[in-house]
């Protein structure tokens, strides 16, 4: 039992790099429509901030908030750059261009740090704590923390902010938006920019965990990518609980399902989407919506 | 499925945005003008075929087929994925996957059952037809851009996959298959051999698929791709020929993968990794997804451009260069020219017929 609930616990470890990087997808689907396969590289390029100051002596949590401000500009400037040309073509020509951003990205961040995995040390010490007869490590729990926190903090942005509500309003209704003289384009760039922010939060704060390498995050943004399909893509809670159900299934699958193991984890999480989208095909969250042409 | 007819009944009032495969039955009566056209490309193929395949080996080497022999069977998987991302609208990232199962199907067969080289290419395209169906029916309950999501699960499972399952696959060394050799008799050596063979799958391929395309299929799939509600409502079967195109669409991906094994004669799970189906990804967008020419355009693309990269960067990074170039070339592409090369050379084409034709088109003035 014990060992069960050491497991549970230390999925629902993982299932918040999930969550966040899910969040970070659904915040830019819902701003452009894009469903952004380059947002897990753009947090392994955030780690890879974060690491090179650590590494030139800087504390961890400056290093942390510098990374996250760098994140937020560089991908409010993607959107600008590379997303404002094609802003509202097919989600063909969308999906096209945000794989030539996670393929581009990603050799660049090989060609500036190497492809050599590298280690971050963990902000919380090495220390261990004990929680209902599980053990977890300080770094987990710290982690997921923060994870949590940022999380709740962009929960009350778009729901208790006049800047929240215009970005929620340039997102789901762009016509009537700029009738209200909200800025639209900016409001995407900013989508942009604050999701590139929830992932780097996940991007640093686990990279103790996960060790800073090209490939990082490739299985998270996999893993991701299912939980918001899993909640729904236009459910930003949605994706958030899809993204933490699918941390403890893949590692509780991994465990006690024989013949999957590590390696074929990523079996879980699309054996889950199918499941769930036989019943409920608009995911856990989304709203069946009817049609028309 | 005879297109002329079809397309006389169907064809709505020419809009904005048709592609030029549609506007072209305006010049002339398209019958007759289809089958010269037809014809005619096949008597240069022949002829290519024949001066090409007879050349001596100090023209075009055994390695230069060897490479063509990789671009004809990339540009095969290519136009089995313009099915999807030029008709259906819908993209898939798991064509490398499929690409790989239709060559490990070969590679088993070949080596462990002693099965004939062409009926083992066969059994890969059944098989590829199979996975193809089983992925397009829960996939469809996600419609259209999701199918992306489903396929990319494949393109990632596959490799460690194939090493898994070693009993079957090899493991991480794979299979090798001995060389396919000419019929006795012929003066081929086995690249050129094997060139003749992929020049006539190729062919044979895409006059198939341009014909499925011209005809009710491709109408349907026009209807569904600019807009599902609007098909179903004029009783296309919009869920059926999405399965049935994405079926039809692995199909031909495993065969060109099966294809592909013959040429290089060893499969390992890291042949057919994820950036095997984004390079098909970007040889489609960039030779031009509505465009079977564009297909083997973007083949040529993908084969040559990483090989002349590795002579200008050192050999450790050229991985990620090539990274870079296709990026960069699909950013462009997209931005510059939304119809790829082949579009352009179209574009161009069509300048110079207007020039000295009376038959002005309209539609391709506003493209």
């Amino acid at each position: 039992m014990t060992e069960l609930w050491q497991q549970i616990l230390s999925g629902l470890g993982s299932g918040f790099i999930y969550a966040s990087l899910a969040l970070a997808i659904c915040l830019v689907f819902q701003g452009t429509g894009a469903v952004n396969f380059a947002q897990g590289v753009m947090a392994t390029a955030s780690a890879y901030v974060a690491w090179t100051l650590v590494t030139r002596g800087m504390p961890f949590w400056l290093a942390f908030v510098l990374a996250l401000v760098a994140s937020f500009i560089v991908g409010a400037l993607i959107e600008r750059v590379f997303i404002r040309p094609v802003e509202g073509s097919s989600p063909l020509v969308m999906l096209t261009v945000t794989v030539a951003l996670l393929i581009g990205l990603q050799a660049v961040v090989a060609l500036i740090w190497g492809d050599d995995p590298q280690q971050l040390e963990s902000p919380f010490g090495g220390g261990s704590v004990e929680v209902l007869g599980a053990r977890l490590t300080a770094q987990q729990l710290g982690a997921a923390a923060v994870v949590l926190v940022t999380l709740l903090l962009a929960g009350a942005f778009f729901r208790f902010t006049t800047l929240g509500l215009r970005m929620r309003a340039a997102a789901q209704n762009p016509a009537s938006a700029r009738l209200l003289s909200i800025d639209v384009g900016r409001m995407l760039a900013l989508g942009w920019g604050l999701a590139a922010t929830v992932g780097a939060v996940a991007g640093v704060i686990f990279a103790p965990t996960l060790g800073v390498s090209p490939a990082m995050m490739d299985s998270s943004l996999l893993l991701a990518l299912a939980a918001a399909t899993l909640g729904g893509f236009e459910s930003r809670v949605g994706a958030v609980v899809g993204g933490l159900v699918l941390g403890v299934a893949a590692n509780l699958a991994s465990r006690y399902v024989p013949g999957i193991g590590s390696d074929l984890q990523l079996v879980v999480p699309f054996a889950v989407i199918f499941l769930v989208l036989l019943l409920r095909p608009q995911g856990l969250f989304g709203r069946a919506s009817s049609v028309r042409a | 499925m005879t297109g002329a007819p079809t397309r006389t009944v169907v064809e709505p009032p020419a809009e904005k945005g048709n592609e030029p495969t549609v506007s072209m039955s305006h010049a002339l009566p398209p019958a007759p003008r289809v089958g010269l056209r037809t014809l005619s490309w096949g008597a240069a193929l022949v002829v290519v075929l024949l001066l090409a395949a007879l050349a001596p080996a100090n023209v075009i080497s055994d390695f230069q087929f060897f490479q063509l022999n990789r671009v004809i069977t990339f540009a095969i998987a290519i136009g089995g994925l313009n099915l999807l991302l030029g008709w259906a609208g819908t993209i898939s990232a798991g064509h490398g996957a499929l690409f790989g199962i239709g060559a490990y199907t070969t590679a088993i067969l070949v080596a462990d059952h002693g099965v004939p080289w062409p009926i083992a290419a066969l059994a890969s395209l059944v098989v590829g037809l199979v996975v193809g169906a089983l992925l397009g029916l829960p996939a469809l309950r996600l419609g259209g851009m999701n199918l992306g999501l489903i396929t990319l699960a494949i393109a990632m499972l596959l490799p460690p996959l194939l090493t898994r399952l070693d009993w079957l696959t090899g493991g991480p060394f794979g299979k090798t298959t001995p060389r396919v050799e000419a019929p006795e008799g012929l003066p081929f050596s086995s690249p050129q051999w094997l060139f003749l063979v992929n020049l006539v799958v190729l062919a044979v391929v895409f006059w198939l698929l341009a014909n499925m395309l011209r005809g009710r299929m491709g109408r349907a799939l026009d209807a569904a791709a600019s807009s599902r509600v609007m098909a179903a409502a004029h009783a296309i079967p919009t869920n059926r020929i999405t399965v049935a195109v994405f079926a039809v669409s692995a199909a031909v991906a495993a065969l060109a993968g099966a294809l592909f094994h013959l040429s290089t004669r060893t499969s390992t799970p890291d042949s057919f990794t994820f950036l095997l189906s984004i390079s098909l990804i970007a040889g489609a967008v960039v030779g031009g997804s509505r465009s079977f020419v564009g297909a083997i355009i973007g083949a040529a693309f993908v084969v040559f451009v990483p090989e002349s990269l590795g002579e200008f960067v050192e050999p450790a990074a050229a991985g990620q260069w090539q990274q870079v170039v296709y990026a960069a070339a699909l950013l462009l592409v997209i931005y510059f020219f939304p119809r790829g090369l082949a579009g352009l050379v179209r574009q161009a084409r069509n300048r110079l017929v207007r020039r000295r034709s009376i038959h002005a088109r309209p539609q391709e003035a506003q493209s």
